[in-house]
């Protein structure tokens, strides 16, 4: 492999644009003619609307158009931007007269201005008939509460989710210990810094739609079946992209922009302000998760028996996906084990995909857990663990994927090596939280499926098109690195164009961590065939048979000689009468999505008068196959230990049970961490080569915040001595961060 | 987005500001705390006047063996200046813990401690409280967080104000043509009574060498761009006086006057602390604080924020 590619620190391609300020957003597009739109919302949980009239709003000089609940009453879909699925329930409405949570869109409107779009939300004259809300699983599960979607289910738990393993009973019967717990997750947002936005434009027979969008080919799907359009007439084009992690893999307002765009036959642009981010995008999950834990006395953990509630919201959207997901995550070989998955419906903010997609939940209880299970029976934690593990090839319990590679060991030692060296620095005692977790590279459903076109020029440089959707990770520049590895080109001499539906094949979208394994293979099928393809032309070209030319390191071999790609490229595009075009194409369906695994160490002290909880440093290191690009893995450890702090520690959409008002609408009471906040982090990717990953490579997405929040808990309830059940732990303790220098 | 329209004015002296307010207009200094409130439409001025052009309140100067601090004095400004007083280091550290560096560097001393009492009921949009009945301070008759109490129970998240109670503050107020001075803590009473239209024009820290120690603390869920779950200041003069003031507990901060005397007294005999001492000032505070509900954080771990109290009386050197 060319060490100046692979495994290298390449600056993102999008970096320089992205800091001087000419990337363009959503938002910096402006069609000519565009107007505004704008979403009234419920500001209920849980209403009827009796009676709406927008005269008023109609009347305002500048107001161009509004739709209402009546206009859309035949449509109902699921958002979410999975692929089909049976489990995905068409509960939706693009507008409705029963709003089931705080923010559900009753009515939309158009405007010349941003301004006249807020003012003509205050004019519309609603009567409202408020309902009882249930804003938790309890409240949903209680017999007298009438189901939120009666013609869909009888029951708010609407769909379980089942997986089995062995006989878990007679596991738990047969153990030494058995160690139980019921915990509590919150819903949190990701706060991507980019508001949700698209701009719609419907004209004659097609819509053209630049949008906020991790999965555009699902959305193309989902508006051309609700519109009875061909998928062809319905083009997606993703700009750049400030944030994704899952709230936007699902359609969000475009469905209203559309319809607002063809009601006025201008493009509309919808902008989502930061109080409608938090009350109607999508969150993770809360869950409420029963876990008992069965170990022998040598430590062989040989049952485990879960079951989960999550709070899915008021709909569907991919609620038992997320359930499927989770019951499928567990690293430790149980012999025993049941999970069972509860999705039901609330009347708080709809739940969808949010990075971890259901792992951190019981990532948190399960290794509460087996935390206790290692004080119990005085066992180092690590070795604990170590001692469970999968090994490779043994099977994923509840499942049948294989573990293709593991490196557990080494991540091991790497966490234990940087350990040592904090504990030299810290004068004060402190405690140390592990957690370690597992996900993996690609949908677990291996739904996973991505494509590649590459066109060659003259001067033997490359234009690589992909369906994939770069929402700020990087893929992009990986995916040129994966094409110039393959290629023997320099990686300047690769463009990408990318997540656009109308000029990039087919990708299933940027979700489940898999844009660098399935994308990635796609991309090397790609490279390949155009080495292929350039081969048989240069054999023609030349004059000799395709088995006469070989390939290797960029530099092709003939029976007289060698020739350079871009030789190549020259003698093929320029050479006389059986010169051609020669493209490279991929379509690579993931069959098994490699697990990548982690080791998580968060450090804690607590001051002996006050009782104030110090977080100090953080570490993890991770089995991520082998490495890509280096600064891109290392963003994404970080950024996913600063989420994962911010989920254990200070996040929670909350609501508050008298009013029913959600509390948290904005980025000052819904509290994420600020770079004074995160502690001394410390990461490492170790070797690692999966045998099935482009290059050896897996992923590294979702994994890095899966284990954090359960370390820093375990952290705590070691420096607390107080057992720990629900996060975020600022609901009940108080922390603080290692005293840093205040920035000026 | 601010959705009302308003004129806007830039007078030049301390007259003309005072001649232009009136009940529809409003003072606005680094506007960090009234722009976000003319967004979520909680004020429907005619005017805004700023104050960025009425001369003499920008500056920090020593008169007389004072420090006076105009109130127009940037939150940066004030944090460099008393970087280099040792004795003033705790209202340096409460200086650095307003907010951010983006907003201490816009906002004012005076805006700072002339900021409304917040609650997560009424720092919010105009459309997220159509879902509410307006309450006390909306026009209404209702409080979302103590249904029982008849007014208002906000609370006041100021980090700058125990600081300066802590040590004596007065504050000069311009009105009608007198510049007047008055306790830091008459004005906290009642702002707007006893501002009557009048500007705050400067902050008078009296006696500054007479000030040995002056001790901050803050206890936020977050490091930064976040208000107070609660915060103390605790000051020692040479001539004995101690001083305790915990905020962010109650509508305004509150002196701890037991533990400040049981503090002087043992100071005074040059004793050690006495183990004892966290008690009291533990309980005086518990006992003294009205907590609301907040975000994020629990009434639970709001009440236990109130550590800040041992904290300052730790630092004490
Ligand atoms: C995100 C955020 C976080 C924050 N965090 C903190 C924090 O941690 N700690 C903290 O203490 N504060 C915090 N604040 C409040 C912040 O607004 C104040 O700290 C700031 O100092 C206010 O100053 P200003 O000049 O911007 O005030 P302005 O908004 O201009 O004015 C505030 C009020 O004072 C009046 N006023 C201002 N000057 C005068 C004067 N000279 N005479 C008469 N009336 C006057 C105005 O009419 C207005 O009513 C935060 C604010 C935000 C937006
Ligand atoms: S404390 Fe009560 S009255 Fe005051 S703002 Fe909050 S809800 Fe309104």
């Amino acid at each position: 492999m060319d060490k100046s590619i692979i495994g290298a620190n390449i600056p993102r391609l999008e970096s320089r644009e992205k800091v001087d300020g000419s990337g363009r957003y959503t938002d910096d597009f402006s069609p000519a003619g565009m107007l505004y739109g704008a979403v009234l919302r419920s500001p209920y949980p849980h209403a009827r609307v009796k009676k709406i009239d927008a005269a008023q709003v109609l009347a305002m000089p500048g107001v161009m158009a509004v739709i209402l609940p009546q206009d859309v009453a035949g449509i109902r879909y699921n958002s979410s931007g999975n692929p089909p699925s049976d489990l995905l329930v068409d509960d939706e409405h693009i507008l409705t007269d029963h709003p089931l949570y705080e923010g559900d869109a009753i009515a939309a409107v158009a405007a010349q201005t941003p301004r006249l779009c807020k003012e003509a939300l205050g004019r519309f004259a609603v009567e409202y008939e408020v309902l009882p809300a249930a804003l938790s699983v309890e409240a949903a599960l209680d017999p007298s509460t009438p189901p939120l979607h009666p013609d869909i289910a009888k029951s708010n738990d609407f769909q379980l989710l089942a997986f089995d393993q062995g006989d878990v009973e007679t596991g738990l019967a047969a153990c030494d210990i058995v160690l139980e717990g019921e915990f509590a997750t919150p819903a949190v947002h990701p706060l991507p810094m980019e508001p949700t936005s698209c701009i719609c434009e419907w004209r004659g027979n097609t819509i053209n739609i630049y949008a906020t969008s991790q999965t555009p080919f699902q959305e193309r799907r989902i508006l051309a079946g609700m519109f009875g359009l061909p998928e062809s007439a319905v083009r997606i084009v993703k700009p750049l992209m400030g944030g994704g992690f899952g709230a936007r893999q699902q359609l969000h307002y475009q469905p209203q922009g559309c319809l607002l765009s063809k009601k006025t036959g201008r493009p509309v642009k919808m902008l989502l302000t930061r109080e409608e981010e938090m009350m109607a995008t999508t969150t993770r999950h809360a869950a409420k998760m029963r876990v008992k834990l069965g170990a022998m006395l040598d430590g062989k953990i040989s049952a485990m028996d879960i079951e989960v509630w999550h709070d899915t919201g008021a709909y569907c959207t991919h609620g038992p996906i997320v359930l499927s997901a989770q019951g499928k995550k567990v690293q430790y070989g149980v012999d025993h084990y049941r999970y069972r998955g509860h999705c039901v419906y609330t009347n708080n903010v709809t739940a969808g995909a949010m990075r971890g997609y259901g792992n951190p939940q019981v990532t948190f209880a399960r290794e509460m857990l087996i935390d206790r299970l290692a004080r119990k029976l005085g066992r180092d934690p690590l070795e604990l663990r170590l001692q469970n593990h999968l090994a490779r090839g043994d099977t994923i319990p509840g499942t049948q994927t294989l573990v293709s590679s593991v490196a557990i060991q080494t991540c091991v030692d790497e966490a234990e090596r940087i350990r040592k060296e904090v504990d030299a620095k810290r004068a004060q005692p402190g405690e140390w939280g592990v957690a370690f977790c597992m996900h993996t590279s690609g949908p677990s459903n291996k739904s996973g499926m991505s494509s590649a076109s590459i066109y060659l020029n003259r001067d033997g440089s490359v234009q690589l098109n992909l369906g994939t959707a770069d929402i700020g990770q990087g893929s992009e520049t990986a995916m040129a690195q994966v094409a110039a590895e393959v290629l023997g080109i320099k990686l300047e001499c690769v463009n990408v164009h990318a997540a656009d539906t109308a000029s990039t094949p087919y990708d299933t979208g940027t979700f489940a961590s898999s844009q660098m394994f399935v994308g990635g293979n796609a991309v090397v099928l790609a490279a390949k065939s155009m080495i292929k393809n350039l081969a048989t032309a240069l054999a023609d070209v030349r004059g000799v048979s395709a088995a006469q030319v070989g390939f290797a390191g960029g530099v092709f071999s003939l029976p007289d000689g060698q020739c350079s790609f871009a030789d190549a490229a020259e003698q093929v595009l320029y050479g006389g009468d059986n010169s051609r075009v020669v493209f490279g194409e991929g379509s690579y369906k993931a069959v098994e999505a490699p697990p990548v695994f982690a080791v998580c160490l968060v450090r804690t002290q607590r001051d002996m008068l006050t009782g104030v909880l110090t977080i100090t440093d953080a570490i993890q290191t991770v089995d991520a196959g082998n490495v890509i690009n280096k600064n891109i893995v290392r963003g994404q450890i970080e950024g996913g230990m600063a989420q994962g702090l911010g989920y254990g520690w200070m996040e929670q959409l909350e609501t508050d049970r008298r009013t029913g008002k959600h509390i948290t609408s904005d980025a000052l009471l819904y509290k994420i961490p600020t770079a004074q906040d995160i502690p001394s982090l410390y990461s490492a990717a170790v070797d690692s080569y999966d045998e099935f990953g482009p290059l050896g490579a897996k992923s590294i997405g979702e994994l890095t915040l899966v284990p954090v929040a359960a370390a820093l808990a375990i952290s705590a309830e070691r420096s607390c001595g107080k057992e720990i059940f629900s996060l975020p732990l600022s609901k009940g303790l108080l922390l603080t961060r290692a005293a840093k220098e205040v920035a000026q | 987005m601010i959705t009302h329209s308003f004129d806007y004015t830039c007078p030049s002296s301390l007259e003309q500001a005072c001649a232009l307010k009136s009940e529809d207009s409003v003072y606005i200094a680094g506007g960090t705390d009234i722009v976000p409130a003319l967004k979520y439409g909680l004020l429907f001025p005619k005017l805004v006047i700023s104050l960025q052009n009425v001369p003499g309140l920008a500056s920090i100067t020593i008169e007389g063996g004072n420090l006076v601090i105009g109130a127009m004095v940037g939150l940066e400004k004030l944090a460099r200046y008393t970087e280099h007083f040792p004795n003033l280091s705790g209202l340096n550290h409460a200086v650095r813990a307003v907010a951010s560096p983006q907003i201490r560097h816009i906002g004012t001393v005076g805006g700072n401690l002339l900021q409304e009492a917040r609650c997560i009921f009424y720092n919010q949009t105009t459309a997220w409280r159509r879902g509410i009945e307006p309450c006390h301070k909306t026009g209404g008759s209702v409080c979302h967080q103590a249904p029982a109490k008849p007014q208002c129970v906000a609370l006041y998240h100021s980090d700058l104000a125990p600081a300066f109670l802590a040590a004596d503050c007065l504050v000069q107020i311009y009105r009608d043509g007198n510049e007047q001075q008055l306790p830091l803590e008459t004005l906290l009473a009642a702002p707007s009574r006893v501002l009557g239209g009048g500007v705050l024009t400067h902050i008078v820290l009296p006696d500054v060498e007479n000030l040995r120690q002056l001790h901050f603390r803050k206890h936020a869920v977050r490091g930064a761009i976040d208000f107070p779950l609660a915060n103390a200041a605790l000051t020692v003069r040479a001539c004995g006086t101690v001083r305790l003031i915990m905020g962010a507990m109650t509508p305004k901060p509150v002196t701890l006057e037991q533990t400040q005397s049981e503090l002087a007294d043992s100071l005074k005999e040059e004793m050690p602390l006495a183990a004892q001492i966290y008690q009291t000032a533990a309980a005086e505070a518990k006992k003294k604080a009205r907590p609301i509900r907040e975000a994020t954080a629990s009434p639970a771990v709001k009440q236990q924020a109130m550590v800040v109290v041992q904290e300052v009386i730790r630092d004490l050197l």
